[in-house]
């Protein structure tokens, strides 16, 4: 992880058209390296993209046409903003010396992490109609359903980030001995609340959308709803732990999962 | 018939293929994984709302290639910019890019020809003087259809019958002697369904060939079917990767313009509503100030890229 932020050269600014800026760092020569990089490494490489995105947040000027948003992504941190009200090239200026003070004050992977603030729990019913591919990842990681279950809902994820699809969050990491590669066809419709996993990741769908991704729940808390605020449940830097529950228990958390706070329908 | 100010002011007797309330979209929505949606044509948005006095947040209609039957239950000041889908008030045709005062019983149609007659566009913008009415979410009146969300009443979809518009107050006091005001054609975009963009290129060259760039830069790309307001997939020369390996790359933010190439080669240009992350390379993103020209177009049109010298 360190060796990623040690040296501005090995950091990227490139312009994304005329209104964005891409921040990139490399961990390798190659510049797909990223495909193959360990595990360990590119969960590393998301959470320095969250941290470099959350620090820039804190320190962007309030002002006319600066950027009021920073997207990381797996080894990227997205900076939009807007050229008719502020020079590109300030941004850029701006952008370098925040990413400067951002390599002088790296101190290594445990700081990065940051506070957890916000724990969620959320109920699944593993398996079924709702999880077609319990079985195949079970078989895949030479497990039983049940121990592919008790893996999966013994470990603590992270939020790494957000941003596939409205309320999407991509929670990692993965226990050792679970895990599985996408689909090498995507399902044209995944049903909202479908727990998954893949690439070490685990995720739920917040709506009805294609997906690559295995199949192994349902929960029936919601993910995403447009009269909330916010209209999310995931942020980055949020804990989730998943719970089994049975087909009898839905009902009651449906309704229970309807507020999208922290803390609330918890079992 | 009601005549109070803020009142009812449009009965929707028929919603059209798709027509959706739209303003500059949202600036902080992607920690939620929204997209900044709005207007696809924010050059004719921007028009409409001028025409007829707002600010440029004002929200207008963002009428898709078949429009709207729309009854009027107030007198209001409206504008129509972008392309011309043939729109008519109680039968008589509605000049284009002008501000016209409309009468309580009036009926704005659109026929049943999907803009046949039209020259270029699919898109055309009705302003109102006030603006539609409709929630702020998020710091937005857009409607974001994928997640339900924004838009008429907040309900994330596009107009359907039945539907009632409201406008806004107004603050001018005589809306008649506003009317016949014209946006100035030396003003408009080129619009055409052969169009020019310049983009820029990156931030993912590394992972093309260099015949890449060079086929992106000298040829045709024609627009496909599958153009919505979350993209447009193009046809023409393959845009070859280095590697088939190189044909994903780790998720990175996107932009409205953003030019993706996935393993097939062929470009898809994110739209407004666009995921807000990616996993395939850009190889370059279209200058805001272009992207209304390629918003307008429609299938079969035609694209050309050129590279922007900054």
């Amino acid at each position: 992880m360190a060796q990623l932020l040690t040296s501005t050269g090995q950091i990227d600014l490139r312009p994304m058209g005329d209104r964005a800026w891409l921040v990139r760092w490399r961990a390798g020569e190659r510049d797909n390296q990223h495909l193959d990089l360990p595990s360990a490494v590119k969960y590393e490489q998301m959470l320095a993209a969250r941290w470099l995105a959350t620090r820039l947040q804190q320190a962007v000027p309030e002002k006319d046409g600066w950027p009021l948003e920073f997207v990381p992504g797996y080894d990227s941190v997205l900076v939009p903003f807007d050229p008719v009200r502020v020079p590109p090239a300030e941004v850029k200026n701006w952008l370098e010396g925040q990413i400067s003070l951002a390599l002088a004050a790296w101190q290594g992977s445990s700081q990065v992490e940051g506070p957890v603030t916000r724990r969620h729990r959320l109920p699944v019913l593993y398996g079924g109609a709702d999880g077609p591919d319990l079985e195949a990842v079970a078989l895949r990681n030479g497990l039983t359903p049940a121990e592919v279950i008790k893996l999966h809902t013994g470990t603590v994820y992270s939020v790494y980030l957000v941003g596939f699809a409205p309320g999407f969050a991509y929670l990692g990491a993965l226990p050792p001995g679970l895990d599985a590669p996408r689909l090498s066809s995507p399902r044209p419709r995944v049903k909202a609340g479908t727990v998954a996993l893949a690439a070490g990741l685990t995720g739920v769908y917040p709506l009805a959308m294609p997906g690559g991704w295995n199949l192994i729940g349902y929960t029936p808390f919601s993910l995403f709803d447009a009269a909330q605020e916010p209209p999310v449940r995931f942020l980055p830097g949020d804990s989730v732990q998943f719970y089994s529950v049975e087909a009898a228990a839905l009902p009651a958390l449906t309704l229970a999962g309807r507020s999208l706070a922290p803390g609330e329908g918890v079992e | 018939m009601s005549t109070t100010p803020g009142g009812l002011t449009v009965e929707v007797l028929e919603g059209g293929l798709l027509t959706t309330l739209q303003d500059l979209g949202r600036s902080a929505g992607r920690r939620y994984g929204l997209p900044p949606g709005g207007a696809l044509d924010q050059a004719a948005h921007a028009a409409a709302n001028t025409l007829v006095q707002n600010s440029p947040d004002a929200a207008t209609l963002e009428i898709t290639l078949q429009g709207p039957r729309l009854l009027f239950h107030n007198p209001v000041l409206i504008a129509l910019t972008g392309a011309n889908l043939g729109p008519t008030l109680n039968e008589r045709p509605v000049p284009m890019w002008m501000s016209v005062f409309v009468r309580p019983g009036q009926i704005l149609d659109f026929g049943s020809g999907a803009g046949a007659n039209r020259e270029w566009g699919g898109r055309a913008y009705l302003g109102v003087h006030g603006g539609w009415a409709g929630p702020l979410v998020l710091g937005s009146r857009s409607t974001f259809l994928k997640a339900g969300l924004g838009g008429y009443e907040g309900l994330g979809r596009s107009l359907q019958a039945g539907d009632r518009l409201r406008a806004n107050a107004p603050h001018l006091r005589s809306l008649p002697s506003a009317a016949g005001r014209l946006f100035p054609p030396g003003q408009r975009l080129p619009y055409s369904r052969q169009v020019a963009v310049r983009v820029v290129p990156g931030p993912y060259q590394e992972h093309f060939r260099p015949e890449a760039y060079d086929a992106l830069f000298s040829s045709i790309y024609q627009v496909s079917d599958e153009f919505d307001r979350m993209g447009m997939r193009l046809r023409g020369p393959v845009l070859t990767h280095r590697g088939p390996d190189l044909a994903q790359i780790p998720a990175c933010g996107a932009v409205f313009g953003a030019i993706q190439v996935p393993a097939n080669g062929q470009p898809i240009v994110l739209m407004a509503d666009h995921q807000v992350t990616g996993g395939y390379p850009i190889i370059g993103t279209v200058l805001s100030v272009d992207l209304p020209l390629l918003a307008q177009l429609t299938p079969g049109d035609e694209v050309r890229m050129i590279l922007n010298q900054s």
